[in-house]
């Protein structure tokens, strides 16, 4: 374990090399470039904005507010998660040519997206200055959150990686899976709206509380409880080293896959 | 360990460098049996059908042991194992049973219809390989014209490297490689491609790696080539090794068995 670590630290020139290269490809003969990042959540809201406020009532302001709270984090979880199942299998020369740690695989496409999520709380932040929403000091709790946040998806983006390697419709199945499992999030409504079975499926939702990290300081101006906390990071930290106990014990065998 | 850090050490302790394979056997399940679908995998367990377990054992109780300044020729027929032995040496397979041990830092195996990126241009895939050797990009800058030069690629250095040929491929490998001064060089198939004049001075660099205490092993079907190169020869047949000693002599015996 502490080989590895110092092999991942050992390989940081490569790792740069490898988050420079998937930020250069997606921008690549593009015109707009970088301004993607911040356009993609900004056209998904204004999308939905039109269609939700008026279906659910809600002020645009404060449904802006609580939708760019849950989705952020939740853009952040789905895109590493589809990014990492690619990683390994998109970069075979990696596995069957050379010997390095192929953890930074899937950890490049995690750091990609950590970067996508900053840019997409400035724009939550610019938008909450344009609509004169306060900043309260509980905003101060974000970083938290986003530590969280990056082990959590870190863990669930390497189970990904090794999954797609040995069953290559796992990232088909995953896609269709977020998007079943993003309407039982409370991104587009609130919990509240939901009765019966589809109630209790949100309040099982294992991913409501990263979710609720962000959402609370930043939509409920208040700091989470410290059960919603301490549940979340510890569940972060099992899945990280669960994860990277999986990928550890299947790598030996991605090259026959490849 | 970065192939710097282990240059420096190489000066001091140069005999150290060795690989060490003792009773190696590496079994390969053929892709044929294995569903890589999840769909395919529920089909299966639903049919009760067994999938059938075919294996196929690419290396067989493997013992060789090579140290600097050997260069070490690998012949066989195709499919004999002799690329499989690479990757092994490499690190990049684990042997299914048996131990391999090697000391000195390792340059990715080269092959000649592969480059690292293929959308990438030659001098990008340079930056590329040394960031994957842990060299630093400073020293990468200043490497980077030697290998250009060496290389004689002139204005298609900065031209992707899908539209080369195999012997550009070739000679854009073997310079970097070599740039960087490993201290195990794995050669797959790479020297035979260029052309005489390329070769003769690849052979050149490839002496001077051996004096500053590197040990090659390169993989050919070109014997004549070998023979004026190595100075040991390993003969595989169905991952077996059938002869392990002076060129001439394993070469030979290689010619009377292919025949």
């Amino acid at each position: 374990m502490k080989r590895r670590l110092r092999e991942i630290v050992d390989y940081s020139e490569f790792f740069r090399y490898l988050v420079y290269q998937q930020l250069e490809q997606r921008y690549n003969s593009s015109v707009l470039g970088f301004i993607w990042t911040l356009l993609f959540p900004l056209l998904t809201f204004a999308s939905l904005a039109i269609v939700f406020s008026t279906l659910n009532r809600w002020d645009l302001r404060d449904f802006g507010v609580y939708f760019f709270s849950g989705y952020l984090g939740w853009l952040f979880f789905t895109n590493s998660c589809m990014m990492a199942a690619e990683s390994v299998v998109g970069n075979p020369v990696y596995v069957t040519r050379l010997r390095m740690p192929r953890i930074l695989l899937p950890l490049s496409s995690v750091t990609v997206n950590l970067i996508d999520l900053f840019a997409t709380v400035a724009v939550l932040f610019i938008l909450m200055l344009i609509w004169d929403v306060p900043f309260s000091g509980s905003l101060l709790f974000l970083p938290i959150s986003a530590a969280i946040m990056v082990v959590f998806v870190t863990g669930a983006s390497l189970l990904c990686a090794v999954a797609n390697v040995f069953m290559r419709d796992f990232r088909y199945l995953l896609s269709s899976a977020f998007f079943l499992w993003f309407f039982f999030s409370p991104i587009l409504w609130k919990p509240e709206i939901l009765t019966g079975s589809n109630r209790a499926i949100m309040d099982w939702n294992p991913v409501v509380p990263f979710l609720l990290l962000f959402q609370l300081p930043i939509w409920a101006g208040r700091v989470p409880e410290a059960a919603t906390v301490i549940l979340s990071a510890g569940a972060a930290v099992a899945l990280l080293l669960g994860g990277a106990a999986v990928f550890w014990r299947c790598e030996r065998n991605f090259y026959y896959y490849l | 360990m970065p192939i710097t850090e282990a240059l420096a050490k190489s000066e001091s302790r140069a005999t150290d460098i060795f690989v060490k394979l003792e009773g190696v056997g590496l079994r390969y399940r053929l892709l044929t049996d294995r569903e890589t679908t999840l769909k395919g995998r529920v089909l299966n367990a639903l049919s009760f059908k067994r999938p059938s377990r075919s294996e196929f054992w690419a290396l067989r109780n493997v013992s060789v042991e090579w140290r600097t300044g050997e260069v070490v020729g690998l012949v066989g027929p195709n499919g004999s194992g002799k690329s499989t032995l690479l990757r092994v040496v490499a690190g990049i397979l684990d042997p299914t049973v048996g131990r391999c041990a090697t000391n000195g830092s390792i340059a990715p195996i080269l092959d000649i219809n592969s480059s690292l990126n293929p959308n990438l241009t030659a001098r990008q895939n340079v930056f590329l390989y040394g960031a994957l050797n842990r060299v630093r990009r400073a020293e990468m800058e200043e490497r980077i014209e030697k290998i250009k030069e060496f290389s004689e690629l002139g204005l298609f250095f900065d031209v992707p490297v899908k539209t080369y040929s195999s012997g550009m491929l070739a000679r854009l490998g073997f310079s970097t490689a070599t740039e960087l001064r490993p201290q195990i060089l794995l050669l797959d198939e790479v020297l035979s491609v260029g052309d005489e004049h390329f070769q003769r001075k690849s052979y050149f660099r490839m002496m001077k790696l051996i004096e500053k205490g590197s040990l090659v092993v390169v993989v050919s079907h070109n014997l004549s080539f070998l023979e004026g190169i190595c100075n040991r020869v390993v003969f595989l047949f169905e991952g077996e090794v059938r002869g392990d000693g002076r060129p001439g002599e394993i070469i030979e015996k290689y010619r009377r068995a292919a025949s």
